[in-house]
């Protein structure tokens, strides 16, 4: 019976012009926001690609400039020295920490059209952070708007598409009267109710995971690897899961017998309240709870905290190289040695800051992972994000690291200023290199997998008080 | 007669249960939006302004040195934050706040606060703003779907038309007691801000305030008669409420990502570092089709003594002279640099946001958020005045220091020290918003597409109710 139901809703959605809009607009939403993600990504590995050659024809050049000094063949001019490790440290031979895109990067832009994603190394502090990452230039209208994403497509537009295909799922039958000659039939209404919303459910299912997959199989880029096939499967399974919530609500409305405008009222507000007004409110709650931490005031901190400190280094970097007394080299040396001190004093003093800072922002990051229970749709977005590699997780674990190498940096290179060494061919072999270590995948299964939790339970409290409703009976006129 | 009727479906909707659920979420919202953009805006501009003190006495108290090592000290400034953002918060998340000035340099200005958000970020604020231009709408079709066609399903509608009144009349009888229900709802919050404002407002604000009043109330109009128009023309209610949703979603979901998409495409922008490679470049190298550096340097240089009155005449001055022109010469190439450069950046922005607001064409929401925010002073166009003022105060500054060392250096050169006095002789750095003019100008786009579409909507909505079928 369910069988006969299903295929003569099939027949009945066939003949339904809003629903093939809905699917067509879907489709196109899904196919645009693939393709422009896709030349993103494509742009920003460009981005990457160009200024990695130009850090190896750097590198390079360093060393063959290096083989002909110590080979006395050519004098180093005091601005170019490839041996002064002051200076190669700080400018010569800065080097990128690059977050790496993954295959899935095109799903969702997530964090990174706001955070660095490319640092820019030097021995130059981690106070500087900020001004020496690079990103695509966004107009700021532009990020308040936010991208048109898979993720939007999938989050925002995939529930409005299923409402189109579902708020008259029953009431549509009782205002068209088809709804007691049918339960005239040997048909449960539970049957009947089941068999339309598994049709409709089969079809929306079927397709989006279709779009889903093509979108991205034709977007993948790199190399594959059996994590990305789990990140795939996490975010095939979260967005079915979505969908599934959304025709639990739409089933569960319909069953409580109002008008299909009524329904479709219900099924906005719904929408409403959990894409934006939720969303919302969970941010509100978080500034104001989890105040994020104030740039503002960390620029003071640092500067007050090290005021004199600085002001005596932009008294070395400002000197224009005329001091008075002293031969020139003791002068430099000696200068470039206090500077050295100077930079690691100041470090000193920006660190607990700084520490604060990350606790802060990881704290936030917490809150918003316990709060995104309240709405499957930030549920989705975390998720989409997380697979992407874009979400706020991955970006934090990389500034982290960043900091880190850029400590493994300063050491390097201040080392061997302060033991007045000059820099070896052996020791631009030895150079510290950025390679990002992942997140390890059952701590990205747990928080994902945590998160498909949170849109089952919900699914299945809404259909249990459908099947209620259905026991209690409907309205048939 | 239009009063009769107004009043008949204010007294409907007021008791519709609709109206009491929606308003009453809708008020509250409203007001906590409205409070929470307060405490907000506030401490924002607390904060800015303890870092601008802050920052201006690290300035002041530098101790003595050469007045060029303190420009290469320099001075950092803070954007204050607008007074309406707690109306309209804007881009000002999205914009850098923090600029360093100093010698040889053009900063951009950066830490902007989202970048340390999170992911529900993404989902946009829940400002006044948001509620008034994306929830009023959808309230005011919840309650206005069923204007026309409800009259037409109960069969009242043959009555009406029977009784002579004129569809005009009608039309704005119920134009007339949506808005004067939707005026209930909004005054609350009217009063809040309102309040708000004469606590921490300046005269400024209350003229921008008063400007955004008229401009809400023309983009309530624009809904309030396409909705009608629609409820005229559809077949039934259902037709008219799904129709009307789908314009909602089209307008205020699809539309502004997809034009911002498109803008981002037409107008393409380097990113950062390419953009820091050009100038590094350019400042190595001299402008495009201009002289190399040395050259142009040089040239400055002479000009600048020709305008001294010491042209041919370099051997009789003293070092510090010539040294401190010369600072200032190398400063002068430097802006070209990043005129050429960085100003061409802001206004590729700047175009971008025009195409933008040209796919207002296609929704009333991108044209009244573009109003609202530059109104409120939160859009690209304030964030670039801040930008580029902070820049032209940057230059004044360096050109103060090159100064002062050339004129007083004397035989000390690069020995020579100034004092505080001279510090404090830079006036704070000061932020002239846009006046109102010159956002009505910047917004030309915006409002008259706006008014296009009140006209449009309007005419629809009058042709709608009079060949409307009453059965």
């Amino acid at each position: 019976m369910l069988w006969t139901v299903v295929r003569m809703d099939a027949r009945n959605v066939r003949a339904e012009v809003s629903a093939w809009l809905a699917l067509l607009l879907l489709a196109t939403g899904v196919t645009y926001a693939a393709w422009s993600g896709a030349a993103a990504v494509h742009a920003d590995r460009q981005a990457v690609a160009t200024a990695l050659t130009e850090q190896q024809t750097r590198m390079r050049d360093l060393q063959v400039r290096l083989h002909a000094v110590q080979a006395g063949q050519k004098q180093a001019t005091s601005t170019e020295d490839p041996s002064d490790p002051a200076l190669v440290g700080s400018t010569l031979a800065a080097v990128w920490a690059v977050l790496p895109q993954l295959p899935l990067a095109s799903v969702a832009v997530g964090q990174r059209d706001l955070a660095a994603a490319r640092v820019r190394i030097t021995t130059q502090g981690p106070s500087g952070r900020s001004l020496q990452s690079d990103r695509p230039m966004t107009g700021p209208t532009r990020l308040l708007t936010g991208a048109f994403d898979l993720a939007f497509v999938l989050v925002a537009l995939l529930p409005l598409v299923i409402i189109v295909l579902t708020y008259d799922l029953l009431a549509g039958e009782r205002e068209r009267g088809t709804l007691a000659l049918v339960l005239a039939h040997p048909v449960s209404l539970a049957t009947f109710v089941l068999g339309k919303a598994l049709q409709r459910g089969l079809l929306l299912g079927s397709v989006t995971l279709g779009l889903a997959l093509l979108a991205v199989a034709a977007t993948v880029d790199g190399p594959w690897t059996s994590d990305d096939a789990v990140r795939m499967l996490l975010y095939l399974g979260t967005l079915m899961a979505y969908v599934g919530f959304w025709f639990a609500a739409a089933v569960a409305i319909n069953v409580r017998g109002q008008t299909s405008a009524g329904n479709a009222l219900a099924l906005i507000g719904l929408w409403l309240a959990l894409v934006v007004i939720v969303p919302g409110i969970v941010q509100v709650a978080v500034q104001a709870t989890h105040p994020p931490p104030s740039r503002v005031e960390l620029v003071n901190l640092t500067r007050a905290a090290a005021s004199e400190i600085e002001a005596e280094l932009s008294d070395l970097q400002g000197n224009h190289g005329a001091d008075g007394k002293g031969t020139p080299a003791q002068n430099a040396q000696a200068a470039t040695e206090r500077l050295v001190a100077v930079q690691v004093a100041l470090e000193k003093r920006a660190a607990p800051v700084l520490q604060a800072f990350g606790t802060q922002l990881a704290a936030q990051q917490a809150l918003v992972n316990a709060l995104r229970f309240l709405s499957p749709a930030i549920v989705l977005q975390e998720a989409l994000g997380d697979v992407a590699g874009n979400g706020g997780h991955r970006l934090q674990q990389f500034h982290s690291q960043v900091d880190e190498f850029g400590q493994r940096w300063r050491n390097f290179f201040f080392s061997r200023v302060s033991a007045r060494q000059r820099l070896t061919v052996a020791d631009y072999a030895a150079l510290p290199q950025f390679v990002f270590r992942e997140e390890s995948l059952p701590a990205l299964g747990t928080r994902v997998g945590a998160g498909l939790m949170g849109l089952l339970l919900p699914t299945l409290l809404l259909i249990g008080w459908a099947g209620v409703g259905l026991r209690r009976g409907v309205r048939v006129m | 007669m239009i009063r009769v009727i107004a009043r008949k479906e204010l007294r409907e909707l007021v008791r519709d249960g609709r109206f009491q659920l929606g308003g009453a979420l809708m008020v509250l919202l409203q007001v906590a939006a409205l409070l929470f953009g307060w405490r907000h805006t506030t401490a924002m501009q607390a904060e800015r302004v303890a870092a601008q003190t802050v920052a201006r006495s690290a300035w002041t108290t530098q101790g003595d040195k050469n007045p060029h090592l303190a420009a290469h000290y320099g001075m950092y400034v803070f954007k204050p934050a607008a007074t309406l953002a707690f109306l309209d918060p804007g881009t000002d998340a999205f914009v850098g706040v923090t600029l360093k000035l100093q010698a040889h340099e053009q900063e951009l200005p950066h830490d902007a606060a989202a970048s340390d958000g999170t992911a529900v970020g993404r989902f946009g604020q829940l400002s006044a703003a948001a509620v008034l231009q994306l929830l009023v709408p959808l309230l005011i079709i919840a309650l206005g779907f069923a204007l026309w066609s409800g009259e037409r399903e109960r069969g009242t509608l043959r009555q009406l038309a029977a009784s002579g009144v004129h569809p005009r009349q009608l039309l704005a009888g119920k134009a007339l007691g949506l808005g004067v229900a939707l005026l209930l709802l909004l005054l609350p919050a009217v009063l809040v801000a309102g309040l708000a404002l004469a606590v921490g407002g300046d005269a400024g604000a209350w003229t921008r305030f008063a400007a955004l009043v008229p401009a809400y109330g023309l983009y309530f109009g624009v809904i309030i008669a396409v909705t009608l128009w629609v409820s005229a023309r559809a077949a039934s209610s259902r037709t008219a409420l799904v129709a009307l949703l789908g314009l909602w979603c089209a307008t205020s979901l699809v539309v502004p990502r997809l034009a911002s998409d498109v803008a981002g495409r037409a107008v393409p922008l380097p990113t950062a570092e390419v953009l820091a490679r050009r100038v590094h470049a350019t400042l190595a190298q001299g402008l495009p089709q201009g002289l190399p550096r040395e050259e142009h340097i040089d040239k400055i240089s002479k000009a600048l003594l020709a305008k001294q009155g010491f042209a041919g005449a370099e051997s009789m001055m003293d070092d510090a002279l010539l040294q401190g022109l010369e600072l200032q010469a190398e400063a002068e190439y430097e802006n070209a640099v990043f005129d050429y450069h960085v100003t061409a950046l802001l206004a590729a922005m700047a175009r971008q946001e025009r195409v933008a607001q040209w796919a207002a064409a296609l929704s009333p929401l991108l044209a009244i958020r573009s109003l609202s925010m530059a109104l409120a002073g939160t859009d690209f166009d304030h964030h670039r005045a801040f930008a580029q003022q902070a820049e032209q105060f940057r230059r004044s500054l360096v050109l103060a220091m090159n100064d002062d060392f050339a004129r007083n250096a004397g035989a000390a050169g690069w020995q020579y020290k100034a004092n505080r006095q001279l510090w404090q002789q830079a006036a704070p750095f000061a932020l002239q918003p846009p006046a109102l003019g010159q956002v009505w100008a910047d917004q030309q786009v915006a409002w008259t597409m706006l008014a296009a579409w009140m006209v449009a909507a309007g005419l629809g909505a009058t042709l709608a109710a009079r060949r409307m079928q009453v059965v």
